[in-house]
């Protein structure tokens, strides 16, 4: 067991975990904060992302102790930040199903926005890619978008 | 009782009821959540809390099951709030209480808006009486009953005491069509907002004092046990609590979840195996070899009559179509992995569970631990998907049987890997099918032949939604793999509508016809069938020209027992082999349509799952292992595959209501399979396309 100091939406942590735990994990059982979702283990699915140091991370595959003194921003902390009109677009567009896997697509949105505030549908398809969502909502994802881009215009 | 015409009714900020008269607010006359109906509430704060069966995997039946009744008893949405349903009657269907086969709605239609009106109709007699005036001169307004000549009106909450007193009438009146308030309206779901940042809890989210974490291991190979385990190498890993070990699983109880999976993995467990190990490469020959032998099933009736009967015609005919197709094994795969959360004690077991099916979960769990089922205190939790997966309880059965092992409650969590290769697969199957045809071209007599692993598939295999299609037999054996096969969103429609709707297809070809006018042929009177696959066919372009490369084709649905008529079509380019799905329409008649844009939801969900299996995904099993253990083997469709959806919503008022959560899913296979032969000339007839000469 080591002890690790990170922030994570805007709040400082210090946790006592084996090093090589994934920081999904933490970000679960140790702060409680379940929005951030487990879904394969490997980076290929998406549930599990979030933002560190501003850049889209899938939380199952980095170990903690790679982001000690890092800025972490999970979906709990989404809502304080400029991205909360890309959630207000998920609900006009009626996106989720399940939902399971929209704390992850957000996430990943909130960040193309960053990059690209008026994404093309070939920059949201290259953004998104990534995230799968098996209830299929993909092409309400990409309204969302649109809607939430065209917000901050 | 002293009633002013002035009197009204406001809530608090603190929420509490308060009644006025003019200026002088009284407190509320009951303080209590008060009980008018097994499915109808309404608490103190205000709130009409309505009772839903429907287990939520974001098919947004609970909204409109919640729609359907509200209509009737005439509330305020804004004042709705959704509870699930115990596991209890009246909320069963014929002793089960199950969310699955398309029924949340056409099957409580009629059971949700005799609750509505049944309350409705008790509340104007309880305001009536107070009225003093005969009930037919009263009527409701969103919450209140209102006595039409005066215009005086009473709340619902302050006449529910007394309407709870009075009997039900056996058959109160129903809201006529054109009256309806929320039936035919796009409301949004309820839930939506946890949905989007992070409060919505699944079953992995459940959070108790004192929990454990643990996952299972089991037996790789389908049908094996556990032999031995040496325990040591998990439990020298700080955190550590437990090794369960199970007839056929190992299980490792931890702090932590990670500390769990870590210490799962560090386990090298003996397994006793099975004698029968199959394997998919031998699989074809075994399932073309058990037609017509073993475990047979047919239809109609007298299908061994017509079977005779037809296949002396097919031999002796000129003009003839057989074909055989394909489908391989599909994983479930929904995002939230198999899990649950138990905590067993003397006199109860505690179960937390993301479960279609809560009253086989709880028999289940009763069963795994030779306990009273009414000892099994089922909380159903929201669902990260389910897809039919969730109709199985072996999750439920492994929490409560670790949880047995331990003094505290524990959340048994399987990682993605044990999820793939311990699914209930949709079955692997082959259907061959034989048509003679008529010099005009039309068929005149249809047989199939079936064989399925672990199964048998014949929903769907009538010519259902065809009229016009002479003498029809067919024929399912089951095929013993043992391989765990359970139902997949569409269920035994997906494989018979792909085969039927391919075969048809190839039909029209033969005949030298155009498939969608010869299709229109064969529905003869059908006038719902014709409706939807006009409207899809005109939408998608039918007949219009079309750049090279580019393919459109059409697919019916049989699945009569859900109630909806169906139309898929697809538009495709395919280039070098490279399939791209440019487009997909539906056009969807469920007959009356609760809440349209979560009947579109359902399609645009059902058109990508329907895509994405009969593009990519498949499950290969050697020697009785399944080969693919998570996405980077199995293959979903993602974003950049996604095509424009567009959904023509129909509705046949006179109708039943149908079903729409699975009937979207089966015709998008075919109508794909259909486009890429009018593109390329190449007829695949055996799913997925990537491993059928084509890539994705």
């Amino acid at each position: 067991m080591t002890s690790f100091t990170f922030t994570v939406n805007d709040t400082p942590h210090t946790v006592d975990v084996d090093p090589d735990t994934p920081l999904l994990w933490v970000i679960r059982d140790e702060l409680k904060l379940t929005g951030t979702k487990y879904g394969c283990g490997i980076g290929q699915c998406g549930a599990c992302t979030v933002h560190i140091d501003g850049a889209t991370t899938r939380s199952c595959s980095v170990p903690v102790s790679s982001v000690a003194g890092s800025k972490v921003t999970t979906i709990e902390g989404l809502e304080k930040t400029a991205a909360h009109k890309l959630q207000e677009a998920w609900i006009a567009e009626q996106v989720p199903q399940c939902g399971y896997c929209q704390s992850g697509q957000l996430m990943s949105a909130a960040l193309l926005l960053d990059k690209h505030p008026q994404p093309t549908d070939a920059q949201i398809d290259q953004a998104m890619n990534g995230n799968l969502c098996r209830c299929g909502t993909y092409g309400r994802i990409k309204k969302a978008i649109h809607r939430a881009a065209g917000a901050s215009a | 009782m002293d009633l002013d015409r002035r009197r009204f009714i406001t809530w608090s900020a603190g929420g509490a009821l308060l009644l006025g008269f003019g200026d002088v607010a009284l407190a509320a006359p009951f303080a209590h959540a008060a009980e008018l109906s097994p499915w109808i509430r309404m608490d103190p704060d205000g709130s009409v809390v309505l009772i839903s069966t429907v287990s939520d995997m974001g098919q947004g039946a609970r909204t409109g099951q919640a729609q359907v009744l509200a209509d009737e008893l005439d509330v305020p949405w804004e004042k709705v709030r959704i509870e699930m349903a115990p596991d209890a009657e009246p909320f069963r269907l014929e002793g089960r209480m199950v969310t699955g086969g398309s029924q949340s709605i056409r099957l409580h239609w009629n059971v949700l808006r005799k609750a509505g009106a049944t309350a409705r109709a008790q509340l104007i007699a309880a305001g009536s009486e107070l009225f003093g005036v005969a009930a037919h001169e009263c009527d409701t307004e969103l919450g209140f009953v209102c006595h039409t000549a005066s215009g005086r009106k009473l709340a619902y909450h302050d006449l529910f005491i007394q309407a709870a007193a009075i009997t039900p009438p056996a058959d109160p009146p129903l809201k006529p069509a054109d009256k309806r308030r929320y039936v035919g309206k796009s409301l949004p779901v309820v839930g939506t907002a946890d949905r989007v940042n992070g409060r919505a809890r699944y079953g992995i989210d459940v959070k108790l004092d004192g929990m454990l974490h643990a996952t299972i291991r089991q037996c790789p190979t389908f049908g094996g046990t556990l032999a031995s385990v040496d325990e040591a190498p998990a439990m020298a890993i700080p955190g550590v609590k437990k090794v369960v070990k199970l007839p056929n699983a190992v299980a490792v109880v931890a702090d932590r979840t990670w500390t769990a999976f870590k210490a799962s993995k560090a386990l090298d467990p003996q397994w006793t195996l099975p004698q029968r190990r199959s394997s998919s490469i031998q699989m074809a020959d075994q399932l073309k070899a058990a037609y017509d032998t073993g475990d047979v099933r047919s239809i109609p009736e007298d299908a061994a009559q017509k079977k005779a009967q037809l296949r002396k015609h097919f031999a002796a005919a000129a003009r003839k179509v057989e074909a055989t197709y394909e489908v391989p094994y599909l994983s479930h795969s929904p995002l939230e992995p198999m899990n649950a959360t138990a905590h067993v004690t003397a006199d109860k077991i505690e179960l937390w569970a993301p479960t279609q099916f809560p009253t086989a979960c709880r028999n289940a769990v009763a069963k795994a631990l030779g306990r009273p089922v009414d000892q099994v205190d089922l909380h159903v939790t929201l669902m990260g998907g389910g897809f039919g997966r969730r109709l199985e309880s072996d999750f439920a059965e492994f929490a409560a049987l670790v949880a047995r092992e331990v003094d505290a409650p524990v959340q048994v969590l399987w990682t993605r890997e044990e999820d793939m290769t311990h699914d209930h697969y949709r079955p692997r199957a082959m259907l061959t099918y034989r048509v003679d045809l008529e010099p005009d071209g039309s068929i005149g007599g249809y047989e199939m032949i079936g064989a399925a692993t672990d199964d048998q598939v014949l929903g769907g295999a009538d010519p259902a939604p065809y009229r016009k299609l002479g003498v029809w037999a067919a024929t399912q054996s089951n095929v013993a793999m043992g391989v765990p096969a359970g139902a997949w969103r569409s269920v035994d429609e997906y494989t018979t509508t792909f085969a039927r709707e391919s075969f048809i297809d190839e039909c029209a070809h033969a005949a030298g016809q155009d498939p969608l006018e010869y299709r229109r042929k064969l529905l003869g009177d059908n006038a719902r069938g014709l409706k939807v696959l006009s409207a899809a066919a005109e939408r998608i372009g039918w007949g219009s020209p079309k750049p090279p490369g580019v393919g459109r084709g059409v697919a019916m649905l049989a699945g009569a027992d859900w109630g909806t008529v169906v139309a898929n079509a697809v538009e495709v380019v395919v280039v070098d082999g490279k399939i791209k799905v440019n487009r997909v329409v539906v056009a969807i008649d469920p007959g009356t349509i609760v809440n349209p844009q979560q009947v579109s939801a359902q399609v645009e969900g059902g058109v990508i799952l329907g895509l994405s299996s009969a593009l990519g995904e498949e499950v290969t099993v050697t020697d009785g292992k399944a080969d693919q253990s998570n996405f980077n083997q199995y293959k979903l469709l993602r974003m950049r595959q996604a095509p424009v959806i567009e959904v023509i919503l129909l509705e046949t008022p006179d109708a039943p209501v149908g079903g729409v959560g699975e009937p979207p899913v089966p015709g998008n296979a075919p109508a794909l399979v259909n486009a890429v032969f009018d593109a390329t000339g190449k007829r695949a007839r055996s799913l997925p396309l990537a491993s059928a000469g084509f890539t994705i």
